[in-house]
């Protein structure tokens, strides 16, 4: 089980679980972050500060502690 | 009652549609807002209806109340679906949100199944294309085999094109959708049995599915037994029904729709680019910088355009009649207030222009993903960052765009920062102070304020995030796909945002405008025993541990409270003397007004090809009066103008500033700026002096 | 469309998440749900209990569950009635057996 933190530009995983505060976990859900969702990671932002993931043919950006907080299964 | 008492009009429309879609307001404009209001019989559901004559018709119409669908479920829909049944009208305009398209087709098609002449009223659709979504309103047509009609009804665009549909003898409607064929075959021996009903498809369907409606007794019993049948065969007629209505409803809509965005490739060769882990923040900062060169470039004409308006009415003033002090009041108060208040709108409008834009192209939330990683250490969200940068154009519309910002304490604590950030008013006022004191580093002055106010700013920003923990300011956030935004729609954006900074912050800038016109303008002639003289001389006590001695340079600091750059008007005032205002005819003055409006509109032009000329971040520096540089280096010296400086660089937001921050978050959170800005400013400001070799 | 929307709503789910899944509109997916709502095919998560009534362990939101002592529904959550089970069940046309929801992926 990894994290989105720890996926490589351009590989492919789906989401196993959530974590992290409630509040943040509305956030995710709201924008379809959901487990059994497939997603992609699309590049780390600056210093690596953030992530942009591909869900679908739409693009979310995450900080580095809430990509964390996505947990995965690779596929 | 009244329906019945008047003659049945001619025509009789009913308008059908999803809550919320303009049904209302459709009425209103094609009869001209001669509707009566009651309710329907033995309910509190409104009942809205007009008589009016179209081409010479009369014509009534009703409005049904809001309904998702025809199957009742709500007291609404099931006036609604009586009504229609029972009115028998001759036309339904279906009124359908071009935004939201596949949730409304659905009463489309159950409209179309009720075998009523029924015509497509395609509203909304400025908003719908604001969503980036564009609707084939023919292709629709063809597919459904009815009229459709494009409208904006709040705007009454295409009501036209609606009256005339309404008055067309439509054929009634045909069924769109295919169901199974156990269905079918179903609802084909119902509808047998109700033979001369034009409604036996949508009744023998409903009947099916469960609903109540009325039937004859033995057709009734015949589809209770039908639907039993086909339940013990596995199939539920209600879900089979809905089902396949909302799969034809999406399908429908899927070939119809326009999504008018970059394909997800285009976007993302786009973000590789913006997004660059290092090309990134240089290519947003860059941007930054076109945004505030557009902005200067193409206003400025305007509010040169504004001043030589105000100038001739002064002339005008000066040439009538008037007793002196009312020629001053209406000159310099009235008309300077109002002109005060013009002058920003021309910012504003390009300002707006532009972040319009920004936002509705994609660019903002991709700024916004750049920047968050600068801002994290304030505590705030990367989405601040952009009213911040917009705080060096101009403090105003930087404040409303804090809007974009979604948790209200981060939208506040980048609003209370905002006025710390030089704005370009500011700027020639340093400009000139860091060429008269400071000649060989005058460039590192004015950035070293800059950065100055930057950092007062943040830090207000990260030490209120301290005393006030947010819940957690969180930046996950959709990044869109980038699209085109129509010119019209930005335009009207950006006048409307405009236009509602004009009406609501007009008349108190316009006031403060006046207090101070009394300030210099009470007690005698000369300014010098004027009560803001007076004032002045009182408060030069509490700058003098700042350096600032001279009541001349504290006095300017309360005209500077309307907008920074007046502080230098007022110096040049009250160190050399004012020059009385040359009356002027009244040829004289439309002959003026023509020809600033000329230059005007060929500065504006000139404007096009200078945005792709060399950068320059803000106007140049109004000219100094003659003589007031020199005026001013023998008043202060080089510490007191330090202290000077970064005392109106931080000090008391501009009015129109204080304006919007009241407009938003209240009148508690304008005074707290006010005093708190006021407080950092003095503190700053006699560090500066302590500090600065003298 | 009414058969894949109750099978995916063998466990609860939100709004978004359906019409992810069903690749349209949220809008009208909402729509669609009150119509099946209004006919007690469908229900809200947390309409008349402060549990959901399916296993937990197949749900993605439990950690947002009032059942967990989570205070309110955020968003909508949406799930089958008996009524709506049993119609999955005669579409699917098996046992009236109300099968355990599998324990998350495989
Ligand atoms: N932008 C836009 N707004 C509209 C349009 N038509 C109606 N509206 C607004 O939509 C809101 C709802 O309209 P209303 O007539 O009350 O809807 P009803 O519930 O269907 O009667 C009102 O605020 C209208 O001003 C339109 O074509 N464009
Ligand atoms: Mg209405």
């Amino acid at each position: 089980m990894t994290t989105v933190c720890h996926l490589e530009p351009d590989q492919n995983a789906q989401i196993s679980r959530l974590g992290g505060p409630p509040g943040l976990m509305r956030r995710l859900v709201a924008l379809g972050l959901r487990p059994g969702a497939a997603i992609r990671l699309v590049r780390r932002a600056p210093l690596g500060g953030a992530f942009q993931i591909a869900l679908g043919d739409s693009f979310i950006a995450l900080r580095a502690q809430e990509a964390g907080q996505i947990h995965l299964e690779l596929s | 009652m009244a329906a019945l008492a008047t003659a049945r009009a001619e025509r009789l429309l009913v308008t059908v549609g999803n809550p919320n879609v303009g049904k209302t307001t459709l009425i209103n404009a094609v009869s001209g807002s001669r509707f009566e209001v009651g309710n329907w019989p033995g309910t509190t559901v409104d009942r809205l209806s007009a008589h009016c004559k179209l081409s010479g018709r009369s014509v009534e119409i009703v409005d049904l109340p809001g309904s998702y669908s025809l199957a009742a479920t709500t007291p609404e829909e099931k006036i609604a679906r009586d009504e229609l049944l029972a009115l028998k009208p001759d036309l339904v305009v279906d009124v359908v949100d071009a935004g939201n398209l596949e949730r409304n087709l659905y009463l489309t098609l159950e409209l179309a199944e009720m075998g009523l002449p029924v015509v497509v009223a395609l509203n909304l659709v400025d908003e719908a294309r604001a969503k980036g979504l564009t609707i084939d309103a023919d292709l629709l047509a063809r597919e459904l085999g009815l009229a459709v009609v494009p409208l904006v009804a709040s705007r009454g665009e295409g009501i036209g094109e609606l009256c005339e549909q309404a008055l067309r003898d439509n054929p009634a409607a045909c069924p769109l959708v295919a169901y199974q064929p156990c269905i079918e075959a179903a609802v084909e021996e119902l509808g047998a049995l109700l033979e001369g009903a034009p409604e036996r498809r949508w009744l023998a369907l409903a009947a099916l599915s469960g609903e109540t409606v009325r039937l004859p007794l033995p057709v009734a019993e015949r589809s209770e037994s039908l639907r039993q049948k086909l339940e013990a065969e596995g199939v539920d007629p209600f879900l089979e029904i809905a089902g396949q209505r909302y799969r034809t409803a999406h399908e429908l809509s899927q070939r119809v729709l326009d999504r008018q965005q970059a394909p997800p490739q285009l976007t993302e060769k786009i973000d590789r680019w913006l997004l660059h882990p290092w090309l990134g923040l240089p290519l947003f900062l860059a941007g930054m910088l076109l945004v505030f060169r557009f902005t200067f470039l193409f206003s400025d004409p305007w509010i040169e355009f504004v001043g030589a308006v105000q100038g001739v009415l002064a002339g005008w003033v000066a040439g009538s009649a008037l007793p002196p002090v009312v020629q001053s009041f209406l000159a310099d108060g009235l008309i300077g207030g109002v002109g005060t208040v013009m002058a920003f709108a021309p910012v504003l409008f390009f300002l707006y222009l532009a972040m319009s834009f920004a936002e509705s192209s994609g660019f903002l939330s991709r700024a916004a993903f750049i920047a968050d990683r600068v801002m994290h250490w304030a505590g705030l969200p990367g989405r601040g960052f952009i009213p911040l940068m917009l705080g060096f154009g101009c403090n105003v519309p930087a404040i409303y765009a804090t809007r974009t910002m979604e948790d209200f304490n981060d939208r506040l604590r980048v609003a209370l920062a905002i006025p710390f950030t030089a704005c370009s008013a500011r700027l020639a006022v340093f400009v000139l102070f860091a060429a008269v004191f400071f000649p060989a580093q005058a460039t590192a002055v004015v950035f070293g304020l800059y950065l100055l106010g930057l950092a007062a700013g943040l830090t207000t920003a990260a030490i209120l995030g301290k005393l006030a923990p947010t819940g957690h300011s969180s930046g996950a956030m959709e990044l869109p796909a980038y699209r085109l935004p129509t010119l019209g729609l930005t335009l009207r954006q950006a006048w409307m945002r405009t236009f509602a900074f004009i009406k609501g912050a007009g008349g108190s800038i316009t006031i403060t405008v006046l207090v101070i016109w009394l300030l210099l303008n009470v007690g005698g002639g000369k300014p010098e025993n004027s009560l803001y003289a007076q004032l002045s001389q009182l408060l030069v006590p509490v700058f003098t541990p700042l350096g600032v001695t001279d009541w001349r340079l504290v006095g300017a600091l309360i005209p500077g409270f309307i907008a920074k750059e007046v502080v230098i008007g007022t110096l040049g005032v009250s160190y050399l003397g004012s020059e009385p205002v040359a009356a002027l005819g009244l040829m004289d003055g439309l002959q003026q007004l023509g020809q600033s409006f000329l230059t005007a509109c060929w500065a504006f032009l000139n404007a096009i090809p200078a945005m792709f000329g060399l950068p320059q971040l803000a106007p140049p520096a109004p000219e100094a009066p003659d003589g007031l540089a020199g005026a001013l280096g023998t008043s202060i010296a080089p510490a007191g103008a330090m202290a000077y400086l970064v005392f109106l660089l931080l000090y008391t937001p501009c009015v129109a500033t204080v304006v919007a921050i009241r407009q938003e978050f209240g009148r508690r959170w304008a005074s707290f700026s006010v005093f708190y800005q006021l407080l950092v400013a003095y503190v700053l400001g006699l560090l500066a002096y302590l500090v600065w070799p003298s | 469309m009414t058969d894949q929307l109750l099978a995916l709503l063998e466990r609860p789910r939100t709004t978004a998440e359906l019409s992810g899944e069903l690749k349209t509109d949220e809008q009208a997916v909402e729509g669609l749900l009150s119509l099946l709502g209004a006919r007690g095919y469908v229900g809200k998560a947390y309409d008349s209990s402060p549990t959901c009534g399916t296993g937990c362990g197949s749900c993605s939101l439990q950690r947002l569950c009032p059942a967990k002592g989570e205070e309110a529904p955020f968003l909508p959550v949406w799930r089958l009635t008996a009524r709506g089970r049993d119609a999955l069940l005669k579409v699917r046309g098996t046992s009236t057996e109300v099968p355990c929801p599998k324990v998350q992926g495989r």
